[in-house]
């Protein structure tokens, strides 16, 4: 009965967003049910539509253009010239919400400023993201996703114990900001649904990154302690709490966090000598000598196939992962038995996977999926179906290179 | 009681059941936005944050984990032993009033507590149950043990960090902080509110199930999917890894990806005559020389502080940032600027400074007012209140352990 109903049936999003961060956030909300509409430049879309991974010879639909562009409809307007600015505008009266990351002074440039917007849209929903926020004296720096861990302190605790700071392996505050995007929608939907009111929310890429590691901002705050890199410590009095080596170049996280679980690991690894070591003896005795105790785990782990291993250990009750590479996540049976990874089809790519929206509905629905568009693949949906334009004004929107 | 919390979410009551990280941001992201959150914890130990550092001013206590203040604001707290019939009674009973359920654990303890939502729902079609666990509610893994570091190991994350990793024979690690739970904290309060509207369109409350691997494994988008494209497989550690360069006084990044922004950058350095040569003209000479720009570049920066290089960098429109401490981050002047720090309240009657929201609005969102609950604090309130328990009846409760 309720499985063919989406959340945002009904919503409708004006899109502005480019790379990363904003169609992150753009496709879930498809994928909800809302109607978005992405708003490129004709001569100048997003530039992920050009790589790294090229689908084909053309440079207007990579790989990264596929993964962050699903469930939205697509169509072009140079925002730069009068008339596209006011054919942005005219999408914009049938919108909910207008979304957009372009660099500091872009819209504002453009004349699509939240006050600009207001006029012919007083009750619109309009979110801003940028590296450090719509305000402030350094509201037009520049970054790229990964930099920004620099600034908002994640890389000063992360690496092995006792050295410098290290860098993250993946870039966190793009997807970080993504989901951020979502949440401040939702909550800016839901206020106008109870208040009729719309509102303006300028999204700070580094505040929401910062807000990632409240607890050693409160330990300065608070304590005045600075930490440094954690290595693969969670504090707690776990150990052994490592990643260790296995055998085929291969590694495996164990972490054991109470009396129980250890008694658990000692008999999976079969009770050799140094289980029985009295420094070993209790959890705070494992805590105090886990540098001595990560040699002996090591010892024991380097004779065992990774996966094999972490089995034997899950099954007896104690964590352990292995250390999987991109290949083993893309093919995990967990992920996949989820339905985590959904095949599309589209003519440029054949068929593909997307990673779908990471949480389930139970009994459903499931969402909505279908492929990233071509550049302004539906500028008649947009201009003729939803605008009303005639094929006279579509020809002067071309002519005059508004529109591709 | 919520008079002063008025938000976005105001009248919306979420019964929440969640331990340690992730269950409970997300109710720290609802009663930021003015819902009433009743936490119920297991009496005796109550919630596992609890004993989880830091402790202010490194006094550990079950009142004091700065992590557990931090999760916990504006929620109100009850102790109830729920494995009990008399306890999961209560507990029913405040269901029965509720918007939303949260769950935050294992998956396994969902069906022996007896909180399976289609259980639940039974006397309340309306409930949404949130049920954020390590690996979701199905699938192989399902009562697989998680945790942020067995997370960030399957996830993919451990296997490229630390970025430019050259000696092979140290472990993979995983990130500072707690990403994974974090992330699925985030993730459940969206489909907490995603459930919300479709609760308006149906009148009929689901359930909500998210997994802590899933919000972590899509930070992975493209080195994964680079598998399904070209089959191109990662190298450990090789992850992104932005240079970082010597200051007087800590290190910056830089990272001048276009032409346009390596030419500025070569400006701002003062145009050095290296700069000129061959080896630099070009992105795919430049790719071939990083070690040698590595040198040069640092020539520049070891004379400079890290502030003054980052400011005279972004000046010119070049990406590059200072590699911040957690002081320097409350001593940045466009942090401040924006006011993102705020002040919460702790048990004790002192504030905190902290992290402010995600994202501001103009109006809607309250904040954390009221400080996390000491453990069982409102217990005897909302039993009394809510399910007219006998004061007798209270004392009776708490003699058996139960409250």
């Amino acid at each position: 009965m309720t499985a063919n109903i989406l959340p945002l049936e009904g919503v409708t999003i004006a899109d502005f967003s480019w790379v990363l961060a904003g169609p992150r956030a753009t496709e879930y909300l498809g994928a909800m049910g809302a109607k978005v509409i992405k708003i490129e430049g004709p001569y100048r879309p997003d530039q992920f539509r050009a790589g790294p991974t090229p689908t084909t010879e053309t440079e207007d639909y990579s790989m990264n253009f596929w993964i962050l562009n699903y469930s939205k409809l697509d169509c072009t307007v140079d925002i730069m010239q009068p008339k596209g600015r006011e054919l942005a505008l005219e999408i914009i009266k049938h919108c909910d919400v207008v979304i957009e990351n372009y660099a500091y002074g872009v819209m504002e440039k453009a004349g699509l400023t939240y006050e600009d917007i207001r006029k012919v849209k007083p009750d619109i929903i309009m979110v801003s993201g940028s590296a450090l926020g719509k305000s402030g004296p350094d509201k037009g720096h520049v970054t790229y996703g990964a930099l920004l861990h620099a600034f908002c302190g994640l890389n000063a605790i992360t690496g092995y114990e006792g050295e410098e700071p290290g860098s993250l392996g993946g870039t966190y505050t793009d997807p970080l900001t993504g989901i951020t995007f979502v949440m401040a929608i939702l909550a800016a939907l839901w206020h106008k649904r109870r208040t009729g009111r719309g509102q303006f929310i300028d999204l700070s890429m580094a505040e929401t990154s910062i807000a990632q590691i409240p607890e050693f901002f409160l330990d300065y705050t608070v304590n005045g302690r600075l930490s440094g890199p954690q290595g693969n410590s969670d504090g707690r009095g776990a150990a052994p709490h490592n990643s260790y080596p296995c055998e085929a170049d291969s590694w495996l996280a164990i972490a054991v966090n109470n009396q129980q679980e250890w008694e658990s690991f000692c008999q999976v690894v079969g009770y050799p000598e140094w289980t029985k070591d009295l420094r070993f003896g209790d959890q705070f005795g494992r805590w105090k000598h886990r540098a001595e105790l990560d040699e002996f785990v090591a010892g024991w782990t380097r004779t065992q196939q990774a996966y094999d291993a972490m089995y034997a250990l899950q099954e007896a009750g104690v964590a352990a992962a292995v250390c999987q590479n991109n290949k083993a996540v893309l093919e995990d049976v967990h992920l996949n038995a989820r339905g985590y990874y959904v095949e599309l089809e589209h003519e440029r790519v054949g068929r593909k996977p997307i990673m779908r929206v990471p949480w389930l509905f139970e009994p459903g629905p499931d969402g909505q999926y279908f492929p990233a568009p071509l550049l302004g693949q539906h500028n008649d949906v947009v201009f003729r179906d939803i605008l009303g334009l005639s094929d006279e004004q579509l020809h002067d929107l071309r002519a005059s290179k508004v529109i591709l | 009681m919520t008079a002063d919390l008025e938000g976005i979410l105001s009248g919306l009551r979420v019964v929440e059941y969640a331990d340690f990280v992730s269950g409970p941001y997300v109710g720290r992201q609802l009663a930021e936005l003015g819902a009433e959150v009743i936490k119920v914890e297991p009496p005796g130990k109550g919630d596992s944050a609890r004993r989880t550092g830091p402790f202010a001013h490194d006094v550990p206590a079950l009142d004091t984990s700065l992590l557990f203040n931090y999760l916990n604001g504006n929620k109100l707290g009850l102790t109830l032993d729920i494995s009990t019939p008399t306890g999961h009674e209560l507990f029913s009973g405040l269901l029965r009033e509720a918007d939303v359920f949260l769950y935050g654990g294992a998956a396994a303890q969902v069906e022996a507590l007896g909180l399976d939502h289609h259980g639940l729902q039974k006397t309340n079609p309306r409930l949404i149950s949130t049920y954020v666990t390590p690996f979701g509610l199905s699938g192989p893994y399902r009562n697989f043990k998680g945790g942020e570091l067995v997370l960030d190991h399957l996830a993919g994350l451990s296997y490229s960090t630390p970025g430019g990793l050259t000696d092979k024979t140290k472990p993979p690690l995983k990130p500072g902080g707690r990403h994974a739970l974090m992330m699925a904290g985030l993730h459940g309060a969206v489909a907490t509110l995603l459930a919300l509207f479709l609760r308006e369109a149906t009148q009929h409350g689901q359930a909500v199930d998210v997994s802590e691997i899933e919000p972590i494994s899509s930070i992975q988008l493209f080195s994964v999917m680079q598998v399904a494209f070209t089959g191109q497989q990662g190298v450990r550690g090789s992850g992104e890894a932005a240079p970082f360069y010597e200051a007087t006084d800590g290190t910056v990044t830089i990272s001048p990806m276009q032409e346009h922004m390596w030419q500025a950058m070569v400006h701002v350095m003062g145009d050095p005559a290296w700069a000129s040569e061959p080896a630099f003209a070009n992105r795919m000479a430049r790719n071939a020389n990083r070690k040698a720009i590595h040198d040069r570049v640092t020539e520049w920066t070891s004379t400079l502080p890290k502030n003054e290089i980052y400011q005279s960098l972004q000046a010119s429109r070049v990406p590059a940032f200072p590699t911040n401490t957690v002081a320097d981050v409350l001593a940045s002047t466009q942090i401040q600027a924006r006011g993102f720090f705020e002040q919460i309240p702790l048990p004790s009657g002192e504030n905190a400074t902290a992290p402010g929201p995600r994202y501001r609005f103009a109006e809607g969102l309250p904040g954390i007012r009221r400080p996390a609950p000491r453990l069982g604090e409102h217990t005897c309130q909302i039993l009394r209140e809510r399910l007219h328990v006998t004061g007798e009846d209270l004392v009776t409760l708490f003699e058996l352990g139960i409250i």
